[in-house]
């Protein structure tokens, strides 16, 4: 406590630099001390000297008190400081280039730390993103694989440590605009992927149960930066049509600004599975990616063991010779 | 005679102090000459060094500082102790004794277990 009341004492007199109180100290202490010697029967020249040698010098003297007095190494600092705007200021060339390297290495270091801030530093977009995980197939060939829609499906009537359970997949479609088409990349998703990850769209609504089984209407969300870039950040996009490969499809939402679909951060569009075709239905063709948010109280553990048995049993009952495993695990913090 | 011996710098602040207590209100000059008259003339106390260290007491808010006249009608900065450093001087005094009765207990020929 002292300590700090010292450093103010010391902080206020930097600024009222004026030591001529201490000379009048200095001069009356020598006053005093001659006096005395004088007294004593010394000759008033000899008094004086000596005074002054047992001061041990009137300027080391004074030296020492503006030293206690005030920081110095603080005033030296300033002095440099002032020095070098001074030399800064006669050669104004010099000065540009410092700055401008200065600028340069600045702008470098806060483009990288934006960069690690978001990828890495920042906690992922969704609410409790600690209880997602990643949902992924093992068999044989691979520890982590991707998902079949048939799986998908078995899995998802089967368990019950997940509060939600949904799929994705990267998907690129040719946006049909005024000048022609235009690859954007997309993600067809299950109907409650959003829901799962704990989103819902800033505009519009989200896709309803049933939305992603084959024969349902084809509806598309679009991303807060396809909306503003694309379309303009015009409200009146939700119930349009607009033409994806070929196929119309009609915008019914549109995602929150803050919202990034971390796996596919590219992605501007959101379909749904609706799944038809060769690959879909082949319970041996994995393109699904499965993510899933664990109930509260169930630990990953539980949830692997839930999900391996559920795995077993289905095996069991299949009549594939794939050797599945579920497995999850935590998706974390990046 | 033994020879001077310097005035070790922590101590000199507790020597100011404990002068102040006992001569009360005291200009810089005549608490320099008490502290050596008090050690017997044994210490030479470097007057230059004096003034920073009470300038420091007057900082840590031990002493307080004001303008005043001499024996002699001189004018000259009188210092008096203040609560906080009348404190100081007890809580110093009393390390001090304990600190020399445990050397005095290891130096003296022949210590008992």
């Amino acid at each position: 406590m002292t300590a700090l009341r010292v450093l103010l004492a010391r902080l206020t007199a930097l600024w009222r630099s004026d030591d001529s109180a201490f000379r009048d100290e200095l001069a009356s202490h020598l006053q005093l001390h001659v006096d005395d010697n004088i007294t004593a029967g010394m000759p008033p020249a000899e008094a004086r000297r000596q005074a002054l040698r047992r001061l041990g010098g009137v300027e080391a003297a004074r030296r020492r008190y503006h030293e206690q007095r005030s920081l110095p190494w603080l005033e030296h600092f300033i002095q440099d400081g002032r020095f070098a705007i001074r030399q800064l200021v006669r050669e104004p060339v010099f000065a540009c280039t410092a700055v401008a390297t200065l600028g340069l290495g600045l702008a470098g270091a806060i483009v990288i730390f934006g960069f690690v801030d978001a990828v890495l530093i920042r906690p992922l977009p969704y609410p409790d993103p600690g209880r997602l995980v990643f949902v992924t197939e093992a068999n044989a060939q691979l520890p982590r694989a991707n998902l079949s829609y048939p799986d998908f499906l078995d899995w998802k009537r089967l368990r019950r440590s997940f509060d939600g359970f949904d799929v994705f997949s990267g998907r690129g479609y040719v946006l049909g605009g005024a000048n022609g088409g235009e690859m954007v990349e997309a993600a067809r998703v299950s109907d409650g992927l959003f829901r799962t990850l704990g989103v819902s769209p800033a505009l519009g609504r989200d896709f309803r149960p049933g939305e992603d089984l084959a024969g349902a209407p084809a509806t598309v969300i679009l991303s807060d930066s396809a909306w503003r870039i694309r379309f303009g950040s015009d409200p009146s996009v939700i119930g349009r049509t607009i033409r994806l490969s070929t196929e119309p499809y009609i915008v019914i939402g549109v995602l929150p600004r803050t919202f990034q679909f971390a796996p596919f951060v590219g992605a501007e569009l959101f379909t749904t599975l609706r799944p038809s075709g060769s690959c879909d239905l082949r319970r041996s063709c994995h393109g699904l990616n499965g993510v899933a948010r664990l109930r509260a109280g169930v630990t990953p553990a539980v949830a692997l063991e839930e999900m391996t048995t559920v795995a077993r049993r289905l095996e069991a009952s299949s009549r594939t010779r794939t050797a599945a495993r579920a497995r999850t695990w935590r998706r974390s913090r990046r | 005679m033994g020879r001077k011996r310097d005035v070790w710098q922590g101590t000199l602040a507790l020597m100011v102090l404990k002068t102040l207590e006992t001569m009360g209100p005291q200009h810089g000059y005549g608490i320099a000459r008490r502290i050596e008259q008090t050690s017997g003339q044994q210490l030479e106390l470097n007057y230059g060094t004096l003034y920073p260290a009470l300038l420091k007491l007057e900082q840590e808010g031990a002493v307080e500082s004001a303008w005043g006249l001499s024996d002699n009608n001189r004018r000259a900065k009188f210092y008096r102790l203040t609560r906080v450093g009348r404190r100081r001087l007890e809580q110093a005094s009393r390390d001090w004794e304990q600190t020399t009765t445990i050397l005095a207990r290891f130096l003296s020929a022949g210590g008992e277990p």
